[in-house]
């Protein structure tokens, strides 16, 4: 027993004949409690023991239990005691007891089902504890009624040290498998995972902010502080996880997100929140595209497959099976009912969506390597960028007619202009053009981004496109940090609708479109997705940025219906 | 002065009437008015100030990031260098684009707990309603972790890095034929040097902090001067591309390397060390006797000799020697022969005794090979070989040496980094994991940093552990004490400030980046990196 303040040791308390690995303190700062035993060891001292820590004395012995003492813990009314028990290959029927203080009495014991307990947090309200043991379980009891209430599977090691918050809501569990992982009690699931060293003993500071663990066994016998609120902020909890796609609904209603870790997570778009979690443990993403009734996301793999995935209930639905190499891009036709697949195995194959037969397979590609393909959205036509020849390549799906090819540039993203049926945005090493693929012209080229645009996103509604390109400074530069926003339909610029119909001037020889707004991250970005509300902008890298577009001019006010008739 | 006191929007009415100043007056208040303030005693003011988004904003596009960063350090409130934090991460963003302000702050700073900072956040709009992405969470870098700042500039990697001794200035040599200094305190770009027509492939620094010699890839070193900011003397000698530079202990001469991997031209390949006056920028002498590239030069203590180590590496190896030569007179002292394949480095004691050299891959072997995967100690007074240390686990591609000479610190290809005991020749410690291509010392000897392909920066403790290392030479499985990710693409060099603290790293990325090693928000050591969460 030290004195905080002085430093000095006021009492030694000896009386254990074996190592004391659990002590706890009443609320009131004057009992102690001790419990004995060396798992270790065959017959050692596993009794508990009160002292008074006023005069150092030891005043009771509560009596002997079966197994060393693991973990013990005060009740919040000081008037009990929870002792908990165990060794790791044997369970034992006084696993957990209830002490009385004042008396010494035992007034209940349980026996845990499968597993030594090895350590045990008690709710601040004294209704709710949670348990860790070393069938790797973190169980929630009802303290109250002494029942199990159910077990929490996660961790694939001991578990050593829980704690809970002090709202009673939230439990953060150490384990041997260099995890802490933190649960909410109330759904009893999983709300996030954190990479520890060898955390064993945990202590979380009464405001919930702060985290702190102690860490031992030759990892530096330090104490860590983790600032919770990063994690507690549910929104923020995959932001720090790289992402390789993004691909918003079209009803603007939820985001998907392939992570570097290969998993696929749905998150709301307005709450940010995770919904679900599709193929953990899966293959690396390629290429994403959702279908027109937000029901369903296709996925190209890294593992030569295509899979559709249901997005009500998070499941894989269909695998397709039939490329024999790295799928490259895949694309929805606007009507649902087709999926179009790019591979590296130099196929482009045509799926049925609704049973997933393979309809067509085009494999005389005037190039190899393909990189990226879209269908336009009156489902006329099939534009390819590849990697190994420059120039957009156009098939006619009503035709099967031959290839055609625009642009000169090395195309590398293409997306598709959803109000204009003939119209593409392709970006090329140097710039974005806005291809009318019907009479084969640029309508207009975009200007402001820094060279080297990646990627491009249209909105749903056509207004606003979004690209990925390099920020540079007036020698030199970072690439692919920044996203650019251009207003297609904005005053700043007119009508594509109005360009494709006028012969004069020369839509290409007009000015560049300027981009309206740009943001730059730390780190590079690889995809980018916007609302269908336009205002909404995901953009995924080794960060996960949510934007919000402000400060936009009403759009103009002409009728969708004539600029469609328009071109 | 204090235009924004009394007014319910305080922020906007004194951008207003910044606005409407002539701008003289306009330029006066936002070049002194921090420093008024802090003249007059007037704290509170100054926090009003710097908390105040239109001032950041205008002086940002006035005066630039770094006077705007100057600005903080007037005061010591710690909301206040938590803001000039977010700015020196946000620098070469800004001083390109002042108008993304608003979004590095917002990307930054957003959620933040600190009331003053939430008042900067929520005014923060860029000027004039103008459209712009709002960060609606944290995703940038937040302040208070370890990298610093990003030098941005240059058009092509870093190739190196030099320090001044008194570490203010940072001078980085690039792919793109430039050198750039850079105020390593605010990064600020200071300096270009441009006048190299091929790229930089070394840089060094003379003791007095003043010049900086450069080496290129066509051969040509050049002397500059960082106050003056001018070019003083062209170097021209070498027909090869410079591979190491160096710069005696007096600051009157350079000795620097050439030799090219490959090479393609028909003239005869540069495997010479040449010796320059750097007041005159005479050649001096011509170092000749090596047949092979070489790899790594090292001045000796006395300031009148070097050791050279040569082979190449990929094809079979005809000259695996290390040399002694007399600066003065241009004569070999010394041949060192007894590795099998090329020497890929070498460290020179601070003593000047002894010499230890490692061994890279073997005559035409694959680097699988073991035969040449030792380390080399020799006596520089006798030119005799000590003793041969074996490294099991692969040859090593970098060495380094404590400060006191008696330990040497190796990295090799197969990820570990090993403390050998210099007079014993055992190995004290082996930290498995910790490896790579690039590796310096902490001046105090205590930390390692190392880097590699594919790989973060990473700062391993050594001091502590060498003294409780008690099974010698096991391997000890170790995390590192800090782990500096950031980069876009492979480190290919590191500096550590003079303060042991502060450490710099130039990248294949073409950016540099500065890094604080005991960031001072002690709660953001282990920040808490979600693995992945789950819901379903």
């Amino acid at each position: 027993m030290w004195d905080t303040e002085t430093g000095a040791l006021l009492h030694t308390l000896a009386g254990h004949a074996s190592s004391v690995r659990a002590v706890a303190v009443t609320p009131d700062g004057r009992l102690a409690i001790s419990g004995g035993g060396d798992p270790y060891e065959e017959s050692s001292d596993n009794t508990l023991r009160i002292w008074d820590l006023e005069r150092g004395t030891e005043l009771c012995r509560l009596g002997e239990l079966s197994c060393p003492v693991n973990a013990l813990a005060v009740t919040p009314d000081g008037q009990q005691v929870v002792s908990v028990s165990g060794r790791h290959d044997f369970s034992a029927d006084d696993a957990i007891c209830v002490w009385h203080l004042k008396s010494g009495i035992r007034l209940r014991c349980l026996r845990c089902p499968s597993g030594a307990p090895l350590t045990i947090a008690l709710a601040s309200d004294g209704r709710r504890a949670v348990l860790g043991s070393s069938d790797f379980m973190v169980s929630i009891w009802d303290f109250e009624h002494g029942v199990e209430l159910c077990k929490m599977a996660g961790h694939t090691m001991p578990v050593t040290d829980v704690a809970i918050f002090s709202d009673n809501h939230r439990a953060v569990s150490a384990a041997a498998d260099a995890t802490l992982k933190i649960w909410n009690l109330e759904k009893a699931k999983e709300l996030a995972t954190l990479r520890s060293q060898n955390d064993r003993a945990l202590a979380i500071t009464p405001d919930d902010r702060l985290l702190i663990s102690a860490v031992g066994y030759g990892y530096g016998d330090v104490l860590k502080v983790r600032s919770l609120e990063s994690v507690i902020a549910e929104e923020s909890l995959d932001d720090n996880l790289g992402a390789s796609h993004a691909a918003i609904t079209p009803d603007g209603q939820r985001v998907a997100i392939a992570y570097d870790n290969k998993t696929i997570g749905i998150r709301d778009l307005e709450t940010r929140k995770s919904l679900m979690d599709l193929g953990r443990y899966n293959e690396d993403v390629t290429a994403m595209a959702i279908t027109p009734d937000s029901k369903h996301l296709v996925t190209g793999l890294v593992n030569h497959t295509v899979k559709i995935w249901s997005l009500k209930e998070g499941a894989e639905e269909k695998v397709l099976l039939g490329h024999r190499q790295v799928v490259r891009s895949v694309a929805v036709t606007t009507d649902g009912r087709r999926i179009v697949s790019g591979s590296f195995d130099r196929t482009i194959k045509i799926w049925d969506f609704r049973d997933g037969s393979l309809l067509a397979t085009l494999d005389e590609l005037p190039f190899k390597m393909l990189n990226v393909l879209a269908v336009t959205s009156d489902n006329r036509r099939l534009a390819v960028g590849a990697g190994d020849v420059d120039g957009l390549f156009i098939w006619d799906l009503t035709t099967q007619g031959p290839w055609t090819l625009f642009d000169e540039h090395n195309v590398t993203s293409i997306a598709v202009l959803p109000n204009h049926p003939h119209c593409v945005a392709v970006t090329t090493k140097s710039s974005i053009h806005l291809w009318d693929l019907e009479h084969g012209l640029i309508l207009r080229k975009l200007s402001g981004h820094a060279g080297f645009p990646k990627l491009a996103a249209v909105s749903m509604n056509g207004r606003y496109i979004c690209c990925i390109d390099g920020f540079t400074t007036s020698q030199g530069g970072l690439r692919d940090t920044t996203i650019r926003v251009w207003d297609l339909t904005g005053p700043a610029g007119p009508h594509i609708a109005d360009l494709a119909r006028s012969s004069s001037p020369r839509p290409a020889q007009l000015e560049p479109l300027e981009a309206i707004a740009s943001f730059s991250g730390d780190r590079s970005l690889r995809s980018c997705a916007i609302a269908p509300n336009g205002v909404t902008v995901v953009a995924v890298g080794e960060q996960i940025h949510w934007l919000q577009l402000e400060g936009i001019a009403p759009a103009m006010t002409r009728p969708l219906a004539l600029r469609q008739k328009g071109i | 002065m204090d235009v924004h006191r009394n007014v319910s929007r305080p922020n906007e009415a004194f951008f207003r009437r910044l606005q409407n100043m002539s701008f003289e007056l306009r330029h006066y208040g936002l070049r002194f008015l921090p420093a008024t303030l802090v003249d007059a005693g007037n704290l509170e003011s100054l926090q009003r100030v710097l908390t105040s988004f239109w001032f950041l904003q205008a002086k940002l596009a006035e005066f630039g990031p770094w006077a705007l960063i100057t600005d903080y350090e007037l005061s010591s409130d710690s909301d206040l260098s938590v803001i000039r934090d977010a700015l020196r991460l946000s620098a070469h963003f800004l001083a390109v684009r002042p108008i993304d302000l608003a979004g590095q702050l917002l990307g930054r700073l957003v959620g933040s707990e600190q009331a003053t900072i939430q008042i900067l956040v929520s005014h923060a709009e860029p000027p004039g309603d103008r459209p712009w992405l709002r960060p609606l969470t944290r995703s940038l870098a937040p302040p208070g972790q370890f990298l610093v700042c990003t030098f941005a500039g240059h058009a092509g990697e870093v190739n190196a890095l030099a320090l001044t001794p008194d570490g203010k200035y940072a001078v980085s040599a690039s792919d793109d034929g430039t050198l750039k200094v850079w105020d390593s305190n605010t990064g600020n770009e200071t300096v270009t040097f441009s006048g190299h027509a091929s790229k930089v492939t070394a840089v060094a620094i003379t003791p007095d902090g003043l010049q900086v010699v450069s080496g290129s890839a066509d051969g040509i070193l050049k002397l500059w001067d960082i106050r003056r900011a001018e070019e003083l003397l062209t170097l021209r000698g070498h027909t090869g591309s410079v591979n190491v530079v160096a710069v005696t202990a007096d600051g009157r001469r350079a000795v620097s390397a050439a030799g090219t991997f490959a090479n393609f031209s028909t003239d005869p390949p540069d495997h010479t060390i040449r010796v320059w006056d750097l007041t005159t920028g005479a050649e001096l002498r011509t170092l000749r006797g090596h047949t092979e590239r070489i790899n790594a030069l090292a001045l000796l203590p006395d300031d009148r000799r070097v050791i050279s180590a040569a082979g190449h590496t990929l094809l079979k190896s005809t000259d695996n020697t290390l040399r002694v030569w007399d600066l003065d007179t241009g004569m070999e002292l010394q041949m060192l022969n007894g590795h099998s394949g090329a020497v890929v480095a070498v460290v020179v004691t601070p003593d000047g005794r002894y010499a230890v050299s490692a061994g890279g891959t073997s005559n035409g072997e694959t680097i699988w090979s073991t035969k040449n995967n030792v380390l080399k100690v020799w006596d520089l007074g006798h030119g005799s070989e000590v003793r041969t240390i074996h490294c099991p686990s692969g040859p090593a591609r970098a060495l380094a040496i404590t400060p006191e000479g008696r330990h040497i610190v190796s990295i090799g290809h197969m990820n570990e980094l090993i403390v050998w005991d210099l007079d014993r020749g055992i190995a004290l410690l082996d930290l498995p994991g910790a490896g790579g291509d690039v590796l310096a010392l902490t001046p105090d000897g205590e930390m390692a940093l190392t880097s590699g392909y594919n790989k973060p920066v990473e700062v391993w403790h050594l001091g502590r552990r060498i003294e409780q290392s008690k099974n010698l030479g096991k391997k000890v499985s170790a995390q590192p004490f800090r782990t500096l990710i950031g980069h876009e693409s492979d480190v290919l060099s590191v500096a550590v400030m003079p303060d042991g603290r502060r450490v710099l790293s130039g990248s294949f990325d073409h950016t540099v980046k500065i890094w604080d090693l005991h960031t001072a928000r002690q709660i953001q050591l282990w920040p808490a990196i979600p693995v992945r969460s789950r819901t379903s």
